[in-house]
């Protein structure tokens, strides 16, 4: 793979990454099994990540602007969802 | 002569701003008192419940949208004040903290005593034995109202505590929606509304059973900014509108009091000049105490009410422990009542005032030091007796915060930089009432 096909996979990988966990951990019926802590950061993140990414009139996001955010948000819940558990 | 005016004028302003900074360099060394007995107790982390999300998501909503255009950032600001009033009935605060160590610590052991048993609600609210306590009369007599518009039954003690938060959340975001429409929905008005909705003090509005917090006035210092205006009508009549607010939230709790005197002195800042500015500071304060103790003449003429005084405030000795209503008070100067007071000082939202004077030109930071100091001082003497969950007088000791949350406003990489750091006192709040750190101890009699 040449050095443009594996920045293209890396970036893919940080983009769908988190969703993929967070999705997975769900569908493993975790929700059932965890604690309060756990449930309350997934509450505080979901609610911090509609708000930062809710689109707004008047203020334009670009694409890549959205993506980059997805990715850092993703991965910040990904990190309290294992400091949590 | 003018010159030496100038002069004696930027001098004065030089000596506040060093008061101000040494008084914030003492609370910071309070913080770090703090922080080494939170490592030395391994105190664990808490996620901030849902009410503190929400209330962060809107002001990160809010904030967002400052950069757009004025129509569209009254559309969001408004959205987010109808999404709060929302969510203040709907999402209400949890009457026991949810740690699985101490699953059944109370978030308001005073107000849960006075909430679910008649008997002590009526020992507590007395109004309709014809006695009112003058600390909280106004409150005293609407709770009371409200409990007899409830049927006065076993559950309506309750049903009043939670009517009268709601009412008090509706109240605090309707004085952001005023303060925003007079100053235009200007950018800096709206990241102070976002930053307000931020603060903890906001969670109170979430069902919170006491009175404490009912103190505070967030419209005031955005009017009060107003008041500095150059035409004098609208000034005045900014002045006027602040002081009535004030002076209607002391009368619904006694540490208004704080605000009330934060409140004069930041009337006396510049621009003006001297009679200008104490014509100000009258105008604000004559307003205050008008609403502050002119309903005495309705409780006496129309109620028949007797006034009662039975309150003795906690103070914090300097360096030997006495004892408060059977608990022992640490002194301020040793390794437990300094980290006690580090805590509660960055609980009242005090480190907003530290980034306030860090990123801040000095002309502005003039009228929020004048309105910080007196919470400044009183934090260091205070001391409460059912700390640390009796979170309403906690966040509302120092009004200063909302001057900060101004001086903030002014920039956007400041405004993000604040929701940030309230962002993290959430986090300590949660962590410090799960923990139940500084918990207070009987004395044995």
């Amino acid at each position: 793979m040449d050095d443009d096909g594996s920045m293209v996979a890396i970036s893919r990988f940080l983009f769908i990454g988190p969703v993929v966990i967070v999705l997975a951990w769900f569908l493993a019926g975790q929700w059932g099994l965890a604690g309060p802590e756990t449930r309350a950061w997934l509450q505080f993140a979901s609610v911090v990540c509609l708000a930062s990414l809710l689109p707004l009139p008047g203020a334009p996001q670009s694409l890549s602007e959205l993506s980059a955010r997805v990715q850092w948000l993703g991965w910040v819940v990904v990190a309290g969802l294992v400091a949590t558990t | 002569m003018i010159a030496r005016q100038w002069e004696a004028s930027r001098s004065l302003e030089w000596l506040l701003i060093a008061v101000t900074s040494a008084m914030v360099i003492f609370h910071v060394a309070g913080w770090i008192a703090a922080a080494g007995i939170f490592w030395q107790e391994q105190v664990t982390l808490h996620v901030p419940r849902i009410q503190s999300a929400i209330v962060i998501g809107l002001a990160l909503l809010v904030l967002r949208a400052t950069s757009a255009p004025r129509r569209h950032r009254r559309f969001v600001v408004l959205c987010a004040l109808v999404v709060a009033a929302v969510s203040f009935v709907t999402v209400p605060l949890p009457r026991q903290f949810d740690s699985p160590a101490d699953p059944g610590e109370s978030l308001m052991p005073s107000g849960s005593d006075a909430g679910r048993s008649r008997g002590q609600f009526e020992d507590r609210f007395r109004v309709d034995r014809g006695d009112v306590l003058f600390h909280s009369h106004l409150a005293d007599v609407a709770i009371n109202a409200l409990d007899s518009a409830f049927g006065r039954t076993e559950t309506s003690p309750a049903r009043a505590y939670d009517t009268l938060s709601t009412l008090a959340g509706l109240l605090f975001l309707l004085e952001l929606g005023i303060a925003a429409a007079w100053h235009r929905w200007s950018r800096q008005v709206c990241r102070y509304v976002g930053l307000a909705m931020a603060t903890p003090l906001c969670l109170l509005f979430f069902g919170y059973w006491d009175l404490g917090y009912l103190s505070i006035a967030v419209g005031v210092v955005p009017l009060l900014a107003l008041a500095r205006g150059r035409m004098p009508v609208p000034a005045h009549a900014a002045a006027l509108v602040a002081g009535f607010l004030q002076g209607l939230h002391t009368a619904f709790h006694g540490f208004g009091l704080l605000s009330l005197a934060s409140g004069a002195l930041a009337a006396l800042s510049k621009p003006g000049d001297a009679l200008r500015r104490v014509l100000r500071a009258a105008t604000f304060t004559s307003a205050g105490v008008a609403l502050y103790l002119g309903w005495m003449f309705f409780y006496v003429t129309l109620g028949r009410f007797s006034l009662i005084w039975e309150r003795e405030l906690g103070h914090r000795p300097f360096f030997e422990s006495i004892a408060f209503e059977n608990k022992l008070a640490t002194p301020l100067f040793s390794q437990a009542g300094f980290g006690e007071f580090g805590l509660f000082s960055a609980l009242s939202g005090v480190p907003l005032l530290a980034l306030a004077l860090l990123s801040a030109r000095r002309a502005t930071l003039i009228p929020a030091a004048l309105y910080a100091l007196p919470g400044l001082f009183f934090v260091v003497r205070w001391w409460p007796t059912s700390a640390p969950f009796n979170l309403d007088l906690l966040l509302s000791i120092f009004p200063g915060v909302f001057a900060a949350c101004w001086v903030v406003a002014c920039s956007r990489r400041t405004s993000m930089g604040a929701l940030l750091l309230l962002s993290g006192l959430h986090v300590l709040l949660w962590t410090t009432v799960g923990n139940g750190v500084f918990a207070r101890m009987e004395i044995p009699r």
